[in-house]
Formats: C-alpha cells, structure tokens, sequence
C-alpha cells in the first residue's frame, strides 16, 4: 500500500535530477528577493530607531525568517503540474488505475521539491552566516517543536491550495495568470513582504480571514517571542482548521471538475 | 514590412483569446505595487527623508517609475522561444523565407497589445487616485530623453529575453534561469528600490551594466535627480547595449542553431 507512494517519490526524486541546472538556477532569484528587503530596512532604520515595535535587528530577523518559512513551504508551482495533467489529458490514466489522483498527486509535489529544498537548505544556512549579527535567537526547544508543527502544516496548506488553483484548469484554458495572481496576493498576506501589523488594522484583519497569515507572519512572530506558546498552539489549531476546510473545497472540485473533464485529444 | 503588419495583428488577434488570463496578471503587477506604497507609506510615518528621498519622490518613484515598466515589458516570452525550440516548431521558421529574429521582435509587438493597454488603465487609475502624492513635471526636453530611454529599454528587455530563451537549445528546461534573470533585472534597475540606497560601489557597478537604464535613470531623471547631461549620457550607454546585446543574439543564433536537433520531427 505505502510501497507504491513510496516508488512514486523516488521515481519523481530522479526525474527531477534532469532538471538539476534549472532548479539550482533559482536561487538566485530567492537570494535577490531576500537582499531587496533587507536592503529596504537597512537604509528605513539608519534614521529611525523602531518601527511599529520592530527594532533594526528584530525585523532583519523578521526578513530573513519569513523569507525562510516561505520558501521551506512552497510547493514550486504544482499548480502548474495538476493543470498540465488536466490539459494534455494524463488525468484520464490516473482515474483508469487502482490509485487516488488525489493522493498520487500529494506524493508526486512531495518527491518533486526534494533537491530544491535542500539547495534551499544549503542557501539559508549560508545566509544565516552572513546575517548572524543581525539576527536575535530566542526560541526554545519547546518552540522549535512547535514551530515544525506549523511549518509542516503550512507546507500542506500551500499544496492543498496549489491543488485547488490546478483544478481551475477542469474550467479555463489557461491557469497562469490566476496563479501568479494567487501566488502575489497570497504572499502579501501571508506576512512574506513585511509584518502584518505594519498594514491599517482593517487590512491586518482581512488578512487572518485566509490562511496564509499563519503559514509565514504566526510563526515568525512566535519565533521572535513575539506572540506567546499558546497563541503559536492556537495558530496551528487555524491551519488544521483551514486544511480541513481545503480538503472539503479539494473534494467538492474534484467531482464537479470529472464531470466536466473531457480528455479532449485521446 | 506588410508581413509583419500581418504577424502582429493576428498576434493581437489571438490574445484576445487570453483575455481573462492577461487581465490577472496585471492585478497581480497592480499588487505588487500597493506593496511598495505600503511599505513606503509606513517607513515614511517615522522618517523625513530617507537617503535624500522625500514621501512624494519615494512615491513618485514607486508610481510613475511603475507606469514606465509597463512600455519595456515583454511579458515571459522567454517560454514561447524555448517552446519553439523544445517542441521542434523552429523547423518550421528557418526552412521559411522569414528571419527568425525578425518575427519574434514583430511577434513581441503584437503580444504586448492587450496587455499594455490594461496596465495603461491600470496605472493611470492609480496616478489618478495618489495624484496629490506625486510629483509632476512637464519639461519637453526631459521627456524626449526618457522616451527614447524607454523605448530602447524595451528592446534591451526583448534582447534579453531572446537570449534567455536561446537556453533552451542546450537545456531541457528554462523555468529557474527565467525567473532569477527577472528577479536579477528588475533588482539592478531599481524597480524593488532605487538602488541608491546601496554602497556607491555597487550604484558604480550597476551603471556599467544595461539594467539602470531601463528603470532607475529614467525615474531619476524625470524626478531631477540626474541632469539632463547625464541623461544623455546614459542614453548613449544604453545604446552601446542595445548593440552589444543585438549582436549576442545573432551570435547566440547561429551556435545554437548548429545545436538545434530538432528532435521528434
């Protein structure tokens, strides 16, 4: 039963040693991302002491950690991969075989981000190195715990949600432009860019009305002791909540979507 | 010439087929830039001035300098080069009597129709909504030079954009130096922020490469922050890249055409 997930992985793992070049090729980009924010605040907090309760070193941490627990998490637009499948037709092999698309699909994301993340591992720990004056340390080993918790809870929240955005190809010809609008709006409210609470309180609250508040900005926060143990347990209790939630909206698309789905071209 | 006419109004054509698709990248583009009012609006809260740059410049900086991406943008054609490439669809060009680099430029043109008039849209909602938040200036001279700044911007960005594409005769996939090339352009011009907020050795670096031409120097320009000599300065410079750049895609062209297997066909 588990066998066959497991051959999934390994097969996804070296399909994706093909692509070797081009994955490493992204971190370039991530490390760009990273540099223009802690470029924005380096020059922000030569003349201002604090901002909005954020101290210089607090919010390079705050930088560099969201940066971090966004990109750990990413899924490396899967939508694009569930959108493929529906277009060219693959799905209809997957529904004829003894396996769940659903649970096919969740083994092949999780095979496919192996060299990334630990490219991306590799860069953090270089980065890390090169900020370590700037960052405050703080959290405990019941934190970290805590944290992975979250973390892990996030990653399946970012690929529920990559699932669902795929679906929308069962629709539209063309899913692009929605991901990269997702992907934007997302990464806005998730915390990614800045602190939530530098946003009018009105934004903030629309903001923790969606999940991705608690796949980046709950628990950098927690991570900066900003929010206490049990706030960061509430937190989690939310992206349970929400993952739930997902897997219904998942399920519900996916049996509206097969009806729909034609397999044009077989 | 009547047949490229012909190739950029059928390219305009089918866009439109995409017309849903194109408008939600411009929201996603209109997104990017409430980031960077967001951001700058908070930081401006406590500081007067940061690095020589008032609330209204950051601002104009932000919002005109957006407006001004939208005419050197191409918009990913990067994919369409190396699909071409990939799925063996060059054959097709170069046993036809249509240069290659010719219809892609025309193709460009055709492309960018819809998508352009959206964000013109978009961007003069925007000037209209912080428009006592901006700076404006109405220097007949100033605005030939970034003009012309803009519109070879354009074609440095398409040159570019061609020779990320160009990848695709020697690797099977584009997607990671695509988007770090983006992410690296768009950082060294200054659209994330003016890259004067860096140590002067890098702003130095910077000025020799073509990127700052096709963003920061206008920006600075129309805010009179560089003196129109020195504008037209870097509109020579960025003239030597244009040609630089033209000539790396020729260059580029004729090995990798000698590497082009044309494979499944």
């Amino acid at each position: 039963m588990m066998k066959k997930y497991l051959m999934i992985v390994q097969n996804e793992i070296q399909r994706q040693f093909t692509y070797r070049a081009s994955i490493a090729a992204y971190a370039f980009g991530n490390i760009a991302e990273l540099v223009t924010l802690a470029v924005i605040w380096t020059a922000v907090f030569k003349g201002v002491a604090m901002i909005r309760g954020y101290t210089y070193q607090e919010m390079i941490t705050y930088v560099i950690f969201s940066w971090f627990f966004s990109f750990l998490t990413t899924t490396y637009a899967f939508e694009r991969n569930i959108a493929r499948d529906i277009h060219l037709g693959t799905l209809a092999n997957m529904i004829m075989k003894p396996v769940s698309y659903l649970r096919y699909s969740i083994t092949v994301a999780s095979g496919r981000i192996v060299i990334a993340f630990f490219i991306f591992l590799a860069q953090t720990a270089l980065v890390i190195l090169f900020f370590r004056e700037q960052i405050v340390f703080s959290a405990d080993a019941k934190t970290i715990l805590l944290l992975c918790a979250m973390l892990i809870a996030s990653y399946f929240i970012n690929l529920f949600c990559s699932i669902v955005v795929g679906f929308f190809a069962f629709w539209t010809i063309e899913i692009d432009g929605m991901y990269y609008f997702f992907k934007t709006v997302s990464k806005f409210l998730s915390g990614f860019y800045f602190p939530i609470n530098l946003l009018p309180a009105a934004l903030a609250s629309v903001s923790f009305a969606f999940p991705f508040a608690y796949t980046v900005f709950v628990p950098v926060q927690l991570f900066l002791g900003k929010i206490s143990f049990a706030e960061g347990l509430r937190g989690l209790a939310v992206e349970m909540l929400w993952l739930v939630v997902l897997y219904v909206i998942i399920k519900i698309m996916w049996r509206s979507g097969l009806k729909k789905y034609e397999s044009v071209g077989i | 010439m009547k047949k490229y006419l012909a190739l950029i109004k059928t390219e305009i054509q089918r866009n439109f087929t995409y017309r849903a698709n194109i408008l939600t990248w411009r929201l996603s583009d209109l997104m990017q830039v409430l980031v960077q009012i967001l951001i700058w609006s908070v930081v401006f809260e406590k500081a007067q001035v940061v690095q020589g740059y008032s609330y209204r410049e950051m601002m104009t900086y932000v919002i005109i300098g957006t407006a001004f991406t939208f005419f050197t943008y191409n918009f990913g054609f990067e994919n369409l080069i190396a699909n071409h490439i990939q799925l063996g669809q060059l054959s097709n060009f170069i046993s036809k009597p249509v240069s290659y680099i010719k219809y892609i430029v025309a193709l460009s043109l055709g492309r960018i129709f819809i998508a352009l008039s959206m964000s013109v849209v978009i961007n003069l909602s925007l000037i209209f909504i912080f428009h006592d938040r901006l700076i404006f200036y109405a220097d007949a001279a100033k605005w030939l030079l970034i003009f012309l700044m803009l519109l070879m911007a354009y074609f440095i960005q398409l040159f570019l954009t061609i020779l990320v594409g160009f990848v695709a005769f020697w690797t099977t996939d584009i997607g990671g130096v695509f988007y770090s090339l983006t992410v690296l352009s768009r950082f060294m011009s200054g659209t994330y922020f003016p890259i004067n907020l860096l140590p002067a050795a890098f702003v130095n670096f910077s000025l020799a490469l073509p990127f700052v031409y096709t963003f920061y120097y206008p920006v600075q320009l129309y805010l009179g922050k560089i003196s129109l000599l020195q504008g037209i300065t870097g509109l020579g410079l960025e003239a030597v890249w244009l040609f630089a750049l033209y000539f790396a895609v020729r260059f580029v062209w004729k090995i990798g055409l000698k590497k082009y297997e044309s494979l499944g066909i």
